[in-house]
């Protein structure tokens, strides 16, 4: 008897096989999902007809790119877009660090609960966020787009960088601050000195990352963009709306690049994971 | 120089520091020691000026301190793992007290060559601490702490992060260092070599107190109480009942343990009937040849032998006696052959040499 040993039941050996096989398939699958329509878009981004034609394109050209860069309405938009997302940023990365050091210093438990409190913008939906802020703004009379988009962008910035901050400050070891004012520098100094260069690298990664999600956003922007106010990833939802054609996909290509490029940027620093990850609970 | 006086510190409910009062003199290495959660980094702490005590004052210098930021207090600090400020270099580590204790600019540069000879990492001065090895990481922590000639130099567990060779050689150097600067120096340590080696008096404490002051051969061979013959060293304990003076001689006394053993030990203060705590160090005892008679003031045990371990210098030999209990032996791991086990030898202890302590929890005197 060789009971719990059963070489005599193959089935189960190819049940196993089976599973860790579907498995596969459905990685495969989703891969192909996540990258196929990106990919035709930045196929067609290359398209030298000048209509929406079928797959693929008899042959390439970079005329979309051309029209998206001397279109003066998109290239409004674009400016727009990087100004509003700067401000947003560096006034978030300044609110995320003051704040993130505020909640370094009380109680663990108000800590935590104040940080789920900042952080909560990621939670509610940006349509919510875009449509509260519109209302809120117009009643206390705020009505300038731009203002009101730097407003808008700060909301869904700021989590980014108190995260990120409060990530970087609890990588600093405690007792390197003690040695700073057992030596005779008082808090402040402990600060620029010690504290803030240690934790400086998260600080800017974080920033970077806000400043991706800040560029790529279109719900919470909708709300509060006027007539000369707007960010290109607005102007290019109504532009798409107005006339159908593959300048989007060449825009596309191109803020797709651009946030690779951050990306890129912010794993030389820190890496990714650090700045998306668990920033709620540093280890 | 440094005065604690009924110092006091609560976490919640736990007594960190409890009514701690000592002084340390101008020059002198006085050690904290103590099993983790003792106190003595609470003490360490609130001498720094991390912690605020509930009640009490700290002196350093004559002057009240007890209120004062670290920053306000001339006070260095050697960490157990170094703390070296890891974006700066050698150079700016140990000048950085000197910046910020607004010493003259232009001394600054000879001052840290000065502390980096005095630590012997000459021609280091440019490199960043990760790349140096632990050792060398705290000769920069000292040579950063002691810069400024601090009135007070703190040391939290210097050498637990080395190891053991290490340990040994900083331990030496760094003795030799303070005492060369004459610094008034506290060491904090669970680790009684540590302590017994580099202090002239040892701080003993348990659960925020202390326990009993003295130096390193008063702390070994004359503890104060059990806790402390328990923790520093190692010794073999019995539990013994006065049987009153007498003897034949005014300075000896019997003890009589549960098994009803007879010790002779020098004579305790204790009226007849009083329970006492007896111990003796392992490397007091010495196995004689069988047959011996005792002389008055000896005390002859037979056991059989359960154990030998040849531990290099010395071999650690564990009896077990007749009626049940162990006693360990320390010889020197001569060339004298050892006994085997399972033979039966004989031990003679010296009145002298028994540590004689009053039951805690029951006073001698009433």
């Amino acid at each position: 008897m060789s009971a719990g040993l059963s070489p005599s039941r193959p089935w189960r050996r190819r049940l196993d096989g089976m599973l860790s096989g579907i498995s596969g398939a459905v990685v495969v699958l989703a891969f192909l999902f996540l990258l196929v329509p990106l990919g035709i878009t930045g196929l067609m981004a290359f398209d030298s007809r000048s209509y929406l034609g079928p797959l693929p394109p008899p042959s390439f050209s970079l005329q979309w790119f051309e029209r998206f860069l001397s279109d003066p309405y998109l290239m409004q938009g674009l400016r727009t877009s990087l100004m509003v997302s700067t401000t947003a940023v560096l006034i978030a990365a300044a609110a995320g660090v003051a704040t993130a050091l505020f909640l370094n210093r009380v109680s663990p438990r108000w800590s935590e609960l104040l940080t789920a409190f900042f952080v909560s913008p990621l939670i509610v939906p940006p349509v919510v966020i875009g449509f509260a802020l519109l209302l809120f703004l117009s009643q206390v009379g705020i009505v300038e787009g731009f203002v009101r988009l730097v407003c808008g962008h700060l909301i869904l910035t700021i989590p980014y960088t108190i995260r990120a901050t409060l990530a970087s400050l609890a990588g600093v070891d405690r007792t390197l601050l003690e040695a700073a004012s057992s030596l005779g520098a008082n808090e402040r100094r402990v600060f620029w000195e010690i504290t803030f260069p240690l934790a400086r690298t998260g600080i800017v990664a974080g920033a970077i990352f806000a400043f991706a999600i800040s560029m790529d956003d279109v719900a919470v922007s909708m709300f509060l963009t006027d007539a000369t106010s707007y960010t290109l990833p607005v102007a290019l939802v109504s532009n798409m709306r107005a006339n159908f054609d593959l300048t989007i996909a060449a825009a596309s290509m191109l803020l797709v690049l651009f946030t690779i490029l951050l990306i890129v940027v912010l794993d030389r620093l820190v890496g990714v994971d650090r700045v998306m990850g668990q920033g709620l609970h540093p280890a | 120089m440094l005065e604690v006086r009924n110092v006091t510190k609560h976490f919640g409910a736990t007594v960190a520091a409890d009514a701690v009062s000592f002084t340390v003199a101008q020059g002198e290495i006085v050690s904290l020691l103590g099993p983790s959660g003792c106190g003595k980094t609470t003490t360490l702490r609130l001498i720094a000026g991390f912690e605020r005590p509930d009640s009490g004052e700290i002196r350093i210098g004559g002057r009240d301190v007890t209120g004062t930021r670290p920053y306000e207090r001339n006070v260095g600090l050697l960490f157990q793992h170094y703390a070296l400020f890891p974006h700066m270099t050698v150079r700016d580590n140990v000048a950085y007290g000197l910046r910020h204790r607004g010493w003259p600019k232009a001394e600054i540069p000879d001052r840290v060559s000065a502390m980096l000879g005095l630590v012997k990492l000459q021609g280091l001065d440019a490199r960043l601490p990760a790349k140096l090895s632990g050792g060398q990481q705290q000769r920069v922590a000292l040579a950063r702490a002691l810069a400024t000639e601090p009135a007070v130099v703190l040391l939290d567990e210097p050498l637990s992060a080395l190891d053991a060779k290490l340990r040994h050689e900083l331990r030496v150097e760094i003795k030799e260092i303070l005492r060369s600067v004459g610094s008034t120096t506290i060491i904090v340590t669970h680790d009684q070599e540590e302590a017994m080696g580099m202090a002239a008096r040892i701080i003993v404490m348990e659960k925020g107190r202390i326990r009993q002051v003295g130096s390193p051969d008063d702390i070994y061979w004359r503890p104060g109480n059990r806790f402390v013959a328990g923790f520093v060293g190692r010794s073999n304990w019995f539990v013994g009942r006065a049987a009153g003076a007498g003897g034949g001689s005014p300075t000896l006394s019997t003890l009589t343990t549960e098994d009803g053993f007879e010790l002779r030990v020098a004579a305790p203060n204790g009226r007849a009937g009083a329970i006492y705590d007896v111990g003796i160090r392992p490397e007091r005892l010495e196995i004689v040849s069988p047959g011996a008679a005792p002389a008055a003031d000896e005390t002859l045990i037979v056991g059989t032998v359960l154990d030998v371990s040849p531990l290099g210098a010395e071999r650690h030999i564990v009896l077990r006696l007749p009626a049940g209990g162990q006693l360990t032996v320390i010889q020197p791991n001569r060339a004298a052959a050892a006994p085997g086990t399972g033979e039966t030898v004989t031990v003679r202890a010296r009145a002298a040499d028994w540590m004689v302590l009053p039951r805690e929890g029951e006073s001698s005197g009433v």
